[in-house]
Formats: C-alpha cells, structure tokens, sequence
C-alpha cells in the first residue's frame, strides 16, 4: 500500500508542478494578481507531495518491502537500518527523486522569501524551477520511478547493496553533489527568469549570488569528499584519477567557481551580466550533461550505452530541451542586457574576467578529454584513452595561471588604473620565486611541477596575508570585511589542497611487494611487520585480514594497519579494502592484493605526505563560501539597494 | 704503428657507446621508478577505468611482470609503451599520441588558453577605450557649452 501512496504522491507532485510552471506564468502575462499569488501555495504543496514521496520510500525500505524492485535491488534483510535509509539515495531511481525533492525544496523556500520589490523576477525564477521538476518528474515516473513493483515472484531476503557502496561515502557523497546541482538549478532558472523579464539588476545578482555560492559549496563538498571516499574505499591510494565519471561533477565544479565570481562583479559593480547569465547555464547544462553521461554508462565502455538507452536518451532530451531552450533565449534576449562593462586594463575586474574565462577553459578542455574517446569511436570506429597524463599536462598548467590571477587579484581594487599599485605585489612576488627557487634547490629530485606547485601555494598565501594586513590597515569597508575574510579563508583554502597535491605527488614512496606472516620492509623511515593474517566475519561479508606493524627505525612500535580483502556473502564479489595510518602530515597507506601462493599475498605500501591536507583544503573553501552566505543573511544592505538602477516591477511587465 | 692505435680508438669510440646502450642497466631504485610511471600510464585492458599500476586483474599483474622483465632487459620506457601499444592498441595508452585523429585533442586546449587570454584582455581594452573616448567626447561636449 505504501508504495503506490507514493507512487501517487509523486504523480500528484508533478501535476502540482506543470500547474507552477503555467499559472504564475500566465498570471503574469494576463497581469492577474489572483493568479500570481497561487505560487506560493503551489510550490508548498508540491513539496510537501515529494516530501510525502521521500518518507514512503524510506518506509518501504525501513519494513523491507521487497516487492518493490528498487528496495529489492538494493536492500537486504541483513543490512543496517542506517544503509538502509542511505540505499534511498543510493542508486539512480531513488537519487533523481532526492535531486528532484531537494530542487523543490529550494523553490518553497524562494517562494516563501520577502519578495521585496521583484516580485515577477521570483515567479518567474519559481516557475522555471517547476518546469524543470516537471521534465525530471516525467523521467522519474516513465523511465525510473522507484515504486515499481515486482510481483508476484520477489526475494524474500532482498539484494545487496553495491558492496563498494556501503560506506559512510555513500550517504553523504551523493546528496552533497545533488545538493550542489540543485543550487545550480537554482541559478539556471533565475539567469533564465533574467532573460524572460529582459532585465539583470544588480539586485536580482545579490539575490542570485548567496546560491550560487551555496551551489559552490556543496560541490566543493561532493568532489572533495568523492575524492577522499575514493582514497580510502578503492584501495589504489590515489585521491583523483581523472575518470569521467569524476569529472562529471569537476567540470559544473569549475564552471560553478567561475559563476560566483562573475555573479559577485554583477552584484557589485554592474558588469559581466551577459558573461554570468551564460555561465549560470552553461553551469547547470554541464552538470545535466554530466549525469546523462554517468547514468547512461556511456563512459564506463562505449558499448554498454544498450545498457538503459531509454533513461540516457530520455535525461539527453531534458538537456536538449532545458538548455537548448535557454540557450535560444539567451541568444534572442542578450540584447536587452545592458552591462556597465566600465573595465580599467589593470583592474581587479580584468583579473577576475581573465580568471574566469580560464576556469571555463579548465572546464572544457576537461569535458574535451573526458569525452573524446567517445566522439573518437563514434568517428573512426577505433577506440583510444585518455587518462591522467594527459588532463595533468592540460590542467595543471592552467592552474598555475588561475593561481597567478588569485593572489594577484586581491591586491588590486576595483576600477583602478594605476600601474604603481603593482609594485608591492611585484615585490612579493620576487620574494616567492626566489623563496621556492632556495627551497626546491635544497629539495631531491626538483622538477617543474614540484617548482610551479609550490610557487603557486606560497604565492597565494603571501599575496592573501598582504591583502588581509591591506584590509585591516584601510578599515574603511566594514560592511565587506565578512565576504573578504571568506574570500580569503577559500583562497587559503585553495592553496593548501594546491601544495598537498604537489607534495603528495612529489613525495610520495611506494613499493609493491609479495608479503605473507614473518616478513617485512622498510619504507619511508618506518618498517612494516606482516605479523598474520586473519579471518574476520562481518554481517554482510567475509574478509581475510592482514595485521601489519608499523615501527620507526628504532623498532618503537607506531602502530597497527588492518588491510582486507572483503567477500560479500550475497553475491561473491571481492573488493579490496586498504587500511590508512593517518597522521597529521601523513599517511601511511597498505592494502591487500591477491594472494600469490600458500602464506603470501600482494602487498602494496604507500608513504603519502600531506594527504589529508587535500581534504582540509576544501573544508576550509566551504567554509570560506558558507560564511560568506551565511553573513549576507543579516547583511541586508536595504539602504545599499534604494540607490540600485530601478529594478523590474510588475506594473512594468504589466503595461 | 700509429695507424693500429688510431684504428682501435676508432673502433673503441664507435662500439663502446652502443655496447653501453645495448647492456644499459637500470639500477634497481630507477628501474622501480620507471617500471611504475610506465604501468601508471597503462590502462588495464581487462577492467574499467584503472591503470595497469592500480589492477588487481590476472592481465595488469602479467604485464607488470612485462614491464620489469623488459625493464632488466634494459629496454626503455619509450620501447615498452611501444611494445603494449603493438600488441594491445592505442586504447592501452593513457596519454594518446599525437596523430591525425588526436590532433584536435591536444590542439583545442592551448587555442581556447590562449584564445580566453587574448580575447579577454583585447575585450577590456576595447571596452576601455571605448569608456575613455565617451567621456572625453562628454568633456568635449561641457567644454564646448
């Protein structure tokens, strides 16, 4: 019974939103006022429907309904209350119906705001919003509705979960990323609502800015804690591998970093309108792009798109649909956008437009090699790879360039012309080179990545404290001093995931080597025992178990590593799961291979300086963007806005 | 006499070179090294998406066997990607070579590069230009009244 209220529910939810997409809308065109206002009560009503939708698939999974495929599919009578309500997520079905409810929560809660005087920007950002839930609520209910039925033969004991799923990745890395395309949804039906009323103000960019920051956020999240969910679940130790599907949600990442930046010179200064509203559809069409990609696996091997045609074709439709749509309105509306393009060459603006245009660059020279195998097989017939060396020898050089602009750009106000403003950071930057020419002289094996890397970390953090000490000497912008000190926690927090990566890449030792009981090997400093191995039974696998001892070179022990190679009962599936000494600067990283003869098995040691530090780079950009978000809460610069151009109003659309 | 000694430095500067190039060992740190930058920029034909470094498959572990054992021979890197990609194809390769059909893939990248550095700085320029002649043609324009 529970499923098909749900089922219900989620047809009763998207009839709510094709009413949310047309009657504000028409309201607005007829100039009705009466059925304007039935937006609000129709975005709260659509949510509580998915809200309802959510708790009844949660519920079949709670009292394992089993008759329900996707419960089924993906659950089991052994497995944890706690994955159990995780699986709700975890898998295409249920994700789009999270993604879809996250969607038209953000809607309720900019349907419910102040509307202040920009009433019509808000209808129209609503029920752009509620098309798009209606193209995904379609999806769901034709190609991947979760509540469908398998009767009257179902496994009594259900499946099981992906075994490399059950993990704590699994119930915060998807969400995180949903969450983060949500807010790029957001910015898409605002950047289109823009266009609909012809009209960008520097208010509806504040009103667009705190999302897109959140989106940012959320991303940041996602890819960060994929990246870490991946070093420790895969038990290869590498912390990116530049897979598509990784990059699936990198390119919205960087596009997304570009969105905030442009987003804040349209708020603050009136310039780059074009530049943003494109970038908040390029942002959401790639992230689309980027889940038709994974979910039709055509990545996974060229071939396996006969794998589910009908759920890639259908999310390509949305994608041809949604941003082909908007991209013509783009192109038929872009004329009414008029910027205050004012651009001094030596500017704060052109750095940040220059750094911009880059990270877009970043952004598709990644889809580019992501994707061309595929464009490459389709022409030829021949199949190639493109991998890590290749993004490395594209991306990073990027960076280094997007590093430069960063620390530089900080330094320099807004508007201004003169070239003397240059000169201390030119100072500072003669310090840095010859600080990381001194350092990498001392340092074996030096090579240009190591030298770049490092020059880009030290040169971010020098030009961010000169900023900082810059800001507190003026003390004259008080009013800007939360968004500056979050800028400048996210810029820090860039240059630490940036030296990380390139000590962690320069520095690491590894050695793969045939181990069994009695043995062991030095490494790094430490020496690892192989002391016996053990079987260990678990509620939903099987393991044997390597106990290895970790000592320092005096023989003090430091501490124990327990790397497994896991069974799953239910299906026989073997996974390797590595085990992490985690210090503060860094880990010391063991995982089990196969087993070679009688008593040895494979053994893989890596020494990773700095690792974590990757991880706590991005925990400190998210809070460097949550905090600004959350101090443009209690910041509302009312008397700021009375000066503002005169923004859209009803009348105005009206008459 | 002279002759002899000439003759023998001759042959001796000729083929010491290439009997040192034949018999170039590695030693085992640089061997190590090598052999695991060459399986990292292999891919597994037998799995996804992994390098042959990071598979666990029976193949990956065999021509990681491969590699050192052409490593010893004191083949070099070149020569063993040569070697994978003549027996498994172009798709072995994680870093594609440059040829006709790659040649886009490498080229795009620098163009858009240089492309968003040039077209954003020439943008700025004419749009300060532009903003500089307005408001000299608006001092114009007061000065004139």
């Amino acid at each position: 019974m529970i499923p098909e209220i749900g089922h219900l529910l989620i047809i009763i939810a998207t009839s709510l939103s094709l009413l949310l997409a047309t009657i504000p809308l028409l309201g607005l065109y007829k100039g009705n006022r009466y059925l304007i206002s039935y937006y609000r009560p129709l975005s709260n009503m659509m949510l509580l429907a998915f809200m309802a939708a959510v708790t009844c698939l949660t519920l079949s999974f709670i009292c394992n309904d089993f008759s329900v495929a996707y419960v089924a599919n993906h659950s089991n009578t052994q497995l944890a209350t706690f994955y159990k309500i995780a699986a709700v997520w975890g898998s295409h079905e249920g994700s789009m119906l999270f993604w879809v409810s996250a969607i038209a929560f953000w809607t309720a809660l900019i349907a419910n705001r102040k509307t202040e005087n920009n009433e019509a920007f808000f209808v129209r950002t609503v029920s752009v919003l509620a098309l798009v839930i209606l193209g995904f609520s379609l999806f769901i209910i034709f190609t991947s509705n979760p509540f469908v039925r398998i009767l009257p033969n179902f496994p009594i004991e259900g499946r099981d979960l992906n075994p490399i799923l059950q993990n704590i990745g699994l119930i915060i890395h998807p969400p995180l990323l949903f969450l983060g395309y949500v807010g790029l949804t957001v910015c898409f039906a605002s950047s289109v609502s823009a266009l609909l009323g012809k009209q960008f103000t520097q208010q509806q960019a504040q009103y667009m800015r705190p999302w897109a920051i959140m989106a940012w956020v959320f991303l940041t999240g996602g890819n960060a804690f994929g990246s870490w969910w991946a070093y420790n679940e895969l038990g290869w130790g590498g912390w990116w591998f530049w897979d598509p599907v990784e990059n699936a949600s990198f390119i919205p990442w960087l596009v997304a970093t570009a969105l905030v930046h442009s987003v804040t010179m349209t708020q603050r200064l009136g310039q780059c309108k074009k530049f943003t509203l494109f970038l908040a559809i390029l942002a959401f069409s790639l992230s689309l792009l980027g889940t038709f990609i994974v979910r039709s696996g055509v990545v996974q091997s060229v071939h396996a798109f006969a794998a589910d045609p009908t759920r890639g074709m259908s999310i390509l439709f949305l994608l041809v649909v949604l941003s082909g749509g908007a991209l013509a309105l783009f192109a038929s509306r872009i004329s009414y956008i008029t910027a205050e393009d004012r651009f001094s060459p030596f500017s704060k603006n052109t750095l940040i437009l220059l750094g911009n245009l880059l990270l877009v660059v970043a952004g598709l020279s990644v889809l580019l090699g992501s994707y061309y195998p595929i464009i490459y097989n389709v022409i030829t017939n021949n199949t190639i790879s493109v991998g890590a060396p290749y993004f490395n020898s594209i991306f990073v050089p990027i960076i280094f360039i997007l590093s430069f602009l960063m620390g530089l750009a900080p330094l320099i106000s807004w508007q201004q012309e003169k070239l003397s403003s240059l000169k201390r950071p030119l100072f500072l930057l003669f310090v840095c080179v010859a600080l990381v020419i001194l350092i990498s002289v001392n340092t074996e094996r030096t090579n240009a990545w190591f030298f770049f890397g490092l020059l880009a970390t030290i040169w971010i953090m020098a030009c961010t404290c000169l900023a900082i000490y810059q800001f507190l000497k003026s003390k004259t912008k008080t009013t800007q001093s939360y968004r500056f000190f979050g800028m400048c926690l996210a810029h820090f927090g860039i240059a630490i995931a940036i030296l990380a990566g390139t000590v962690v890449s320069h520095f690491e030792q590894e050695e793969v080597l045939s181990m069994g009981p009695g043995q062991g090997r030095e490494l790094a400093g430490y020496i690892f025992v192989f002391e016996q191995t053990q079987q260990i039974t678990a509620t939903s696998f099987d393991a044997l178990q390597a106990n290895i001892r970790i000592m320092d070179l005096d023989g003090k022990t430091v501490g124990y590593v327990y790397p497994q190679r896991q069974t799953f009962k239910t299906n026989g599936m073997q996974t390797t799961a590595a085990s992490v000494y985690s210090t503060a600067f860094q880990d010391l990283y063991v995982s089990m291979g196969t087993k070679l003869n009688e008593t040895e098995y494979l053994i893989r040691i890596s020494y990773k300086p700095m690792v974590s530090w990757l991880w706590i780079g991005a925990i400190l950009m998210m809070f460097g963007g949550f905090f600004i978000v959350l101090t443009n809460r209690y910041r509302q610069p009312t008397t700021q806005l009375k000066t503002l151009p005169s923004t859209y109003t009803l009348q105005e659309l009206i008459s | 006499m002279n002759l002899r000694v000439m003759m023998i430095t001759i042959l001796l500067c000729v083929f010491i070179p290439s009997v040192l190039a034949d018999t170039a060992m590695y030693s085992p740190e640089e061997k190590r090294k090598l052999g695991f930058e060459i399986a990292q920029e292999l891919r597994c034909p037998s799995s996804d998406n992994r390098s042959l470094f990071d598979s666990q498959t029976q193949i990956a572990n065999v021509l990681k066997g491969h590699i050192f054992k052409k490593l010893d021979e004191g083949q070099s890197k070149q020569q063993i990607i040569d070697f994978m990609v003549a027996r498994f194809g172009e798709r072995i390769r994680y870093n594609p070579s440059i040829n006709s059909g790659t040649f886009a893939l490498w080229l795009i990248p620098f163009m858009l590069i240089i492309l968003s550095i040039v077209g954003g700085i020439s943008w700025v320029m004419t749009q300060h230009k532009r903003q500089s002649a307005n408001e000299q043609s608006v001092i114009d324009e007061k000065n004139y009244e």
